[in-house]
This record gives structure tokens, sequence and C-alpha cells, in this order.
């Protein structure tokens, strides 16, 4: 009978065990989740940094595609005017 | 085992216990710096955002931007913080010259992600684009929150009132509603709370043959309304916040201090912790599948030291990680919204689901492998303890 018993408490023990694995196991998929998407919140906020600080459009670079679009588009005619 | 056996391996334990205290002091110590030392915050892609409009930004003073097109001035942007669920929130907002809101951007959140993700997904932010700067800004009254994430509408909504009537005042020199002191929110969590200490210190000077049945009473109380109806047990993510000196305002979380307060004293006051034994909604939970299930209080036979030094490690990784990145949601891995809210991740499911079979065979499965607010117990009770044996060689000295 107490045989049986520490049989059982064994077998218990390892069921334990398993419990705790498994629920560390998920507790760390959880907070991988959530590592993963604060991660990824920063890089977002770097990207939009990055976009801004590469293509810097200043009016002169405007004004310059404008005329250029102008004189493409004017069949030869002299282009005065400037962007509105 | 013979005496000086044994005096030696108490001896080696306390060195061991000595050198991990002192290296998860000093752990938490350098995350806490790290963390600080890696925030950084760059305002430009914001100020563009809440208004794309301008060309350039120019400063007027700390905080406040005066947005200008071709040199002429076309608007303002300021930026703005209030306290959300997870600690503080920065937004940045643009108003033109008309008194109207013409965008918004999040500078800086603390939220649990899930939970802010529910209010990008509502559209929360969206809301407040074209409101004036002279309107009142209060939830339930011209801005709904999002229900299940109601902390951080409040804080978002507080951030963008504040920047709205300060241009509003300031720049636009409009009339706007005159700033009023928080009301101290005192409602049914905070008297429930109160009613549930009192319940405890009845039993305790007063009526401790009665006990057991005063205790399953506050039990009782507290799992169906601070867990059922307004789902605030104490969580890690408290605990990160603490640590993070993110201290909301008193007035509007005065649930909060009243519960640190109880368990700070009691802890003093007490050997055992008597949040989890008095008050702990989600530990109620599971001594109700006990008792329905007949569980029994079984003790380990083998892996005792494993199963407490994994949760131990558990949560030492989890304040670890919310130190270097200051977020106090991020790692909070309670599974508490999942019962009282029916809300949660899958895992966090899967998880509940694990604990609630367990407890049909365990007494409180959770909170005596999983739970992070043991550990954190013990080590302040380990400290507490140093502590007064010091102070006790200092008076026989």
């Amino acid at each position: 009978m107490e045989q049986n018993n520490n049989k059982l408490n064994h077998r218990f023990d390892y069921l334990l065990l398993l419990f705790v694995a498994l629920g560390v196991l998920i507790v760390a998929l959880e907070v991988g989740k959530n590592l993963i998407s604060e991660i990824n919140s920063g890089k977002e906020n770097l990207s939009i940094q990055q976009s801004i600080v590469n293509s810097p459009i200043s009016k002169k670079d405007k004004q310059k595609s404008y005329e250029e679009w102008l004189k493409r588009t004017s069949g030869g005619r002299e282009v005065k005017d400037k962007q509105p | 085992m013979n005496a000086p056996v044994i005096k030696l391996q108490n001896k080696k334990t306390a060195y061991w216990n000595r050198a991990l205290v002192t290296l998860t002091c000093l752990s938490i110590l350098a995350a806490f710096f790290w963390g600080i030392m890696r925030e950084s915050e760059n305002v430009n892609p914001h100020l563009r955002t809440a208004f794309p409009e301008a060309e350039q930004f120019e400063n007027q003073s700390p905080g406040n931007f005066i947005a200008l097109q071709d040199g002429h001035k076309i608007g303002y942007v300021t930026l703005s913080e209030a306290h959300g669920y997870g600690g503080p929130l920065r937004i940045a907002v643009g108003v033109d010259l008309k008194g109207v809101i013409v965008n918004l951007s999040m500078i800086k959140q603390r939220e649990t992600p899930s939970w802010y993700q529910r209010i990008l997904d509502d559209g929360f932010i969206n809301i407040f684009k074209g409101k004036k700067v002279t309107d009142l800004f209060q939830i339930g009254d011209d801005v709904d929150a999002v229900s299940g994430a109601t902390s951080t509408s409040r804080g978002i909504t507080q951030a963008v009132q504040s920047a709205s009537w300060d241009i509003g005042r300031d720049q636009l020199k409009l009339s706007v509603p005159k700033q009023q002191k928080p009301d101290i929110q005192f409602g049914l969590p905070e008297i429930v709370l109160g009613l549930l200490i009192l319940l405890w210190l009845v039993s305790k000077f007063w009526l401790s043959r009665h006990k057991k049945h005063i205790r399953w009473l506050s039990l009782l109380v507290s799992m169906v309304t601070l867990g059922f109806i307004y789902d605030s047990p104490l969580t890690l993510s408290f605990v990160n916040k603490m640590l993070l000196g993110y201290w909301p305002d008193w007035q509007n979380h005065l649930y909060w201090y009243m519960l640190i307060a109880f368990i700070v004293t009691t802890f003093i006051w007490n050997t055992k912790s008597v949040y989890c034994r008095w008050i702990c909604p989600f530990g109620t939970a599971q001594e109700c599948i006990n008792i329905l299930g007949g569980a029994k209080s079984r003790n380990p036979l083998r892996f005792k030291s494993i199963f407490t030094w994994t949760q131990r490690s558990l949560t030492w990784a989890a304040i670890l990680l919310a130190l270097i990145y200051r977020n106090p949601g991020m790692t909070s891995y309670e599974i508490f919204g999942s019962l009282f809210e029916l809300q949660g991740s899958t895992f966090q499911f899967i998880l509940l689901a694990m604990v609630m079979i367990a407890s049909v065979f365990i007494k409180r499965p959770w909170c005596r492998y999983l739970c992070p607010l043991p550990p954190i117990y013990d080590f302040f009770k380990h400290l507490q303890n140093k502590a007064k044996g010091k102070w006790n060689k200092i008076i026989t000295n």
C-alpha cells in the first residue's frame, strides 16, 4: 500500500514537472511575442526617421523637377512660369 | 547526519543565498540604468505626423513648436504627457490657426502591447482630429473610451486636452475651459478593498474563532468585485511600474495606493502574504476549483528546488526585461484578464486552461509554481530578515 502510494507520488511529481515546464514555455512565448512587438515599434519609429533624413525634398528641388516636367511637356516653347 | 556536516551545509546555503541576493540587486540596478541609457527620443518624425502640411518647425519654447510653410506660420505643435495604464504617455498634438486639431502622434507609450493594439484597432487616436481646442475632452462626455483599455484612453485624452488647452490659451488667445484639479476617485473598488482590509483586521483581533469563514467571505467578495467586475488584481506590471518610478497621481489611482499601503503594512507586521491568502481574486478562483475537484495539498517529493528556482528565475527575467525596455506591462505574463474579462492572447488562454485543470488536483498551482508575486515577497522577506538580524546584532553589541 505504502509502496503504491510512493509510486503514485513520484508519478505526480513528474506530472507537476510537465505542468511547470509547459507553463514556462507558454510564458516565454507570450513575453517573447510582446518583446518582438516592442522591438518592431521601435524599428517603425526609426524607419520614419530614416525616410525623413534620406529624402529631404527642398523647395529648390521641387522647383527643379517642376521645371523639368514643364520643359518635357511644353513642346519646345520657352518656359518662364514658376510653380505656383 | 552529524551536527558539523549540517552546520557546514547551512553555511554553504547562507553563502549562496547572500551571493544570489546581491547578484539579483545588482542585475536589477544594471537593467534600470541600461534602460535609461538606451532610451532616446527623437521628436522630429512626430512633429511631421502631428502637422503633415508643415515644412519646418520652429522651437518656440521647450515642448512648443511653430509649424511653418513657405516661412509662414500655419499652426502649432505641442508635446504633452499624461499617465496611462503602464506609465507615462507622450503625445505631439498639431493645431491649425483656427484652433482645430490637425493630427496627433504618439511619441512614447508604456502600455501592454495587446491593450495598446486595441486602441489602434479602434482608431481612438483619430477621434481627436477635427476637434476644437476649446472642447472639453471628457471621457464619457465628448470622448468615448475604448472598452478594456479605459486607463490608456483616459491618459491619451488628458494629454490631448492639456496640449490643446495650452495652445488655445497661450498661442491663439482663445477662452478655454479652466484646468480643474483631478477629483479624488473613490468608488466601489476602493470601498470593497477597505471592507476586505476591515474583515482581515476583525478576524485578526476580534473574531479569530471565525477566521476560516471570514477569510472565505473576503475571498468570495474579492473574486466577484475585484476580479470579475473590476479586474484589478495585483500584477507584475504594477510592481514594474513602481520600480521604474512611474507613480501615478493618487487622486485617480487611490485603489492602488490603498493596496500598497495594506501590503507594506502587513508585510512588516505578518510573516505570511496577507494579500495572497485573503484578497487575491485569482487565488480564490483556484481555491473554488480545488474544493470542487477535491484537490489535496501535496508537496512534491522531488524537483522541489527546480520548481522554486524556476518560479524565481521567471520573475527575475520578467522584471529585468521590463526595466531594460522601460515598459512595465510588456512582461506581465499573468492570466487574470483571460479569466475575469475573457480577454488575452491564445497563449494566455492555453495557460489558463492548464492552471484550471491543474487546480482540480493541486492547491493553487498558479500561486505555487508560476505566479511572480511569491518570489518578490520572498526576496523582500529575506532582506527584512537580514536587516532585522543586523539590527539585533547592533543592539546587543
